[in-house]
């Protein structure tokens, strides 16, 4: 049974955000825990079924098991359909061959067959490691407004950081004349966000033609964009307004959380119009010491906090003990703050445990140069010893044999 | 590994009257604990059994039942064979049977439907318990001992005059029953509304009653029996709350916040599961001052709480300060009201400055949606 769909949406979520390094160790960027109960992906995903779109494509390559226990039969999203749904899409090997994605243009190509057996008139590409909410289906209205081959949404970058994007330059009527990836002058400030609409018939030759040549990246930024701007074709620039924030370094994760709890620049996640699902876990409500300061912060479900709290996140089931501080943190689920630990300024991947009076991390302020200053981080499951000190910018690995001692 | 046991709930009172938070309600569905309402616990533990098959029995205003249910997803019911069904009443105009008064009339309803199940054996239980039942322990005890019934008790020291006092010999097979207000030694067990029968032995019962006009469920099925036919009791040790009024209610909320109690109920092996919401962690604000309290997801908290409960999406103002109390879902606690002992129930908005003082051992209750 497969009627013929409008658009279906592409999630390349295979990626490995080697930026975010020990905390990608095990798993893909997009099944990054964020903001206290979600994952990156959630993200996406949540924006596709907000838009009412209802099959949607999800390409796995690197460590994908922590993201395919999370995506499951896609209940969480209502991605659980009888016609569509949410479908995971590994590499795969056929009788002839198979090989792993070569780039973000090969990722779509290998699945051909899988988009022709949507029979969509458009296909909607999106990267899982953006956080914002989008409507798709107005980006969708614009497409076919312009009467375009391909949209790129874009956003508006300030002029001094617009080098460090792939910046799009347009006419007056908002199509795409020139794509300059991270230019040293750039001619605009519309970034683009990674997120594209194509004409599936247009988008299937080129990644035909692509596939042929040799030399080529197989990389919708270097490669199929380029080409369909040599050829001519109708590209045209959407306009995206609102919190758009790429997570891919340790900093810009650290600082979307951050972001949570402060009111005015918030992506505000507790919308009824555009609400972010994820899968949950069953958790008690949260418990409150008699000791405990928590001020400014986030706390999830099944967290028992006896110590102090301040601007912090906490994911479920975290144990702050008595006399522990917390100042401008992010700590994962699971993880154990023993007492009069000291956390600042840091990333607590899950499953940790952080002994007595161990001190991870610093205030930016005690430093005068700030290159020596940055985020510590600390693994998953990883332990941090009794009085041991995790300087700013250092990373502790997670714990290698984790997964023997469960 | 398959449960030879399937279970049939009472989500209400039968003939009782209900406590005030179960009006317009059914006792099933009182929420409790932040983020539950009664019935998830006996289902938790069912599911820990894997017992599969459950059928909830529906009296009257059943519609936050069903709606806290659905189809038992949720709680891992949702299931091709077996899986949770809700049994409303089986009513005609010219029905001698109106809404199953008793919980006998409520069982011959359901009689061909009992009929119909596979299952040897039938858990008859109520949902008002708050506790960690081990559901797999009881079968194997029912079925090793051949038992006809198999009713489920703890020792204790205080006597309840509602409940049933029991006394069983070594083996566990119980030798005298007694209900009534003085305490007789040699009876220190209290039975719990759960029990386990033979499902031939309880179709029988069932039969009987329709035949003879019994209406007691604990007298004509179990204790009227006890010397005739193998009747036993499983012991429950551990934390156990029956919630019949507002004082069990009220008692047993404040002692979830002793930690050995939140211990034993929430980080055991069995993990207490309910209806999925998706809300977004709590957000404590600048003047968020918070003590020995269970807070659940969704608030935002600006005021000051010792000792309470908070359920979902609660907002509890600058200024505001609760003592000793319970706020159920999306109430708001306005600018620097006080609030001491106070129960409120979903939707209830406290006003500025407002003051309201109950006392532990009589709380006042907000009914639901009421502005003060």
């Amino acid at each position: 049974m497969n009627t013929k769909k409008e658009m279906i949406a592409m999630l390349l979520a295979g990626g490995q955000g080697s930026r975010l390094h020990v905390l990608t160790k095990e798993m893909a960027k997009p099944a990054v825990p964020f903001g206290g109960k979600y994952r990156l992906i959630d993200f996406p995903l949540s924006n596709c079924v907000n838009s009412g779109i209802d099959t949607v494509g999800v390409l796995t390559q690197y460590q994908p098991l922590e993201l395919n226990s999370y995506i499951g039969n896609g209940q969480p999203w209502s991605l659980d359909r009888m016609n569509g749904g949410v479908y995971i899409l590994p590499p795969y090997v056929s009788d002839k061959e198979g090989t792993w994605y070569q780039g973000t243009a090969n990722a779509i190509y290998q699945n051909i067959n899988f988009i022709e057996q949507q029979h969509p008139q458009y296909v909607l590409i999106v990267s899982g490691d953006h956080i914002y909410k989008m409507d798709y289906s107005e980006m969708l209205s614009y497409h076919i407004k312009k009467q375009a081959d391909a949209t790129i949404a874009v956003i508006n970058v300030p002029e001094e950081e617009a080098s460090r994007f792939g910046i799009m330059n347009t006419n007056e009527d908002g199509s795409i004349y020139e794509f300059e990836e991270k230019p040293k002058s750039p001619k605009s400030t519309k970034a683009s966000m990674g997120v594209y609409i194509f004409n599936w018939e247009k988008l299937k030759q080129y990644l035909i033609e692509d596939e042929k040549d040799t030399q080529s990246s197989n990389d919708f930024g270097k490669n199929i964009i380029p080409a369909m701007l040599d050829n001519h074709e109708n590209m045209q620039a959407y306009p995206f307004f609102g919190y758009w924030k790429d997570v891919g370094t340790v900093d810009s994760l650290w600082e979307a959380n951050m972001d949570l709890l402060n009111s005015k620049q918030n992506i505000n996640l507790n919308s009824e119009q555009w609400h972010i699902f994820s899968r949950n876990e069953p958790h008690p409500p949260h418990f409150v010491g008699e000791r405990a300061h928590i001020a400014e912060s986030i706390v999830s479900e099944g967290c028992r906090i006896y110590g102090n709290i301040w601007y912090s996140v906490l994911f479920s089931g975290v144990v702050v003990e008595e006399g522990a501080k917390l100042n401008s943190s992010v700590v994962m689920k699971n993880t154990i703050i023993h007492q009069n630990a000291t956390i600042k300024y840091a990333i607590i991947a899950e499953d940790a445990v952080i002994e007595e009076g161990a001190i991870i991390g610093d205030d930016p302020c005690h430093y005068s140069d700030l290159s020596e200053w940055g985020i510590a981080v600390v693994g998953r499951g990883a332990v941090v010893k009794k009085g041991q000190v995790v300087h700013p910018k250092e990373m502790i690995e997670p714990a290698c044999d984790r997964f023997f001692n469960r | 590994m398959a449960a030879k046991a399937m279970c049939i709930l009472f989500s209400d009172h039968y003939g009782a009257t209900p406590m005030e938070l179960a009006v317009g309600r059914t006792l099933a569905t009182v929420p409790f604990g932040g983020r539950y309402r009664l019935i998830d616990f006996i289902l938790s533990s069912l599911v820990k059994a894997r017992i599969f098959n459950v059928g909830v029995l529906t009296k009257e205003r059943y519609g936050s039942l069903v709606d806290h249910l659905g189809g038992g997803k949720d709680w891992d019911l949702d299931r091709k064979k077996g899986g949770l069904k809700i049994l409303t009443p089986f009513v005609k105009a010219e029905s001698e049977f109106i809404r199953n008064r008793n919980k006998v009339e409520a069982l011959i309803s359901i009689a061909s439907y009992l009929e119909s199940c596979s299952e040897e054996h039938v858990i008859l239980a109520d949902s008002n318990l708050v506790m960690n039942i081990d559901f797999e322990g009881m079968q194997q005890f029912h079925i090793e001992n051949d038992a006809d019934i198999t009713l489920l008790y703890q020792e204790r020291s205080d006597h309840k005059t509602d409940k049933l006092s029991i006394g069983c010999d070594p083996s566990g097979k119980v030798v005298d029953a007694y209900s009534g207000p003085s305490r007789i030694d040699g009876m220190t067990g209290s039975a719990f509304n759960v029990a386990i029968f033979k499902k031939s032995y309880l179709l029988l019962m069932i039969a009987r009653a329709h035949t003879f006009g019994w209406n007691n469920l604990e007298r004509d099925f179990i204790t009227r029996n006890i010397h005739t036919r193998r009747v036993f009791a499983y012991r429950h040790t551990g934390f156990s709350a029956v919630i019949n009024t507002t004082a069990d209610y009220y008692r047993a909320s404040m002692q979830l916040l002793d930690e050995n109690v939140r211990e034993e109920l929430f980080y055991s092996e069995t993990p207490i599961l309910t209806r999925i919401k998706n809300s977004v962690p709590t957000v404590y604000g600048f003047s968020g001052k918070v003590k020995n309290s269970l807070i659940a997801d969704g608030c935002e908290i600006h005021g000051k709480l010792n000792r309470c409960i908070v359920f979902r999406d609660v907002v509890i103002k600058e200024g505001a300060v609760l003592n000793n109390c319970i706020i159920m879902q999306q109430s708001v606690i306005e600018e620097g009201a006080e609030l001491n002992c106070i129960i409120t129930d979903k939707n209830v908005s406290i006003s500025q400055k407002h003051i309201l003082f109950g006392y532990s051992t009589y709380p006042f209750i907000i009914a639901k949606g009421q502005t003060v």
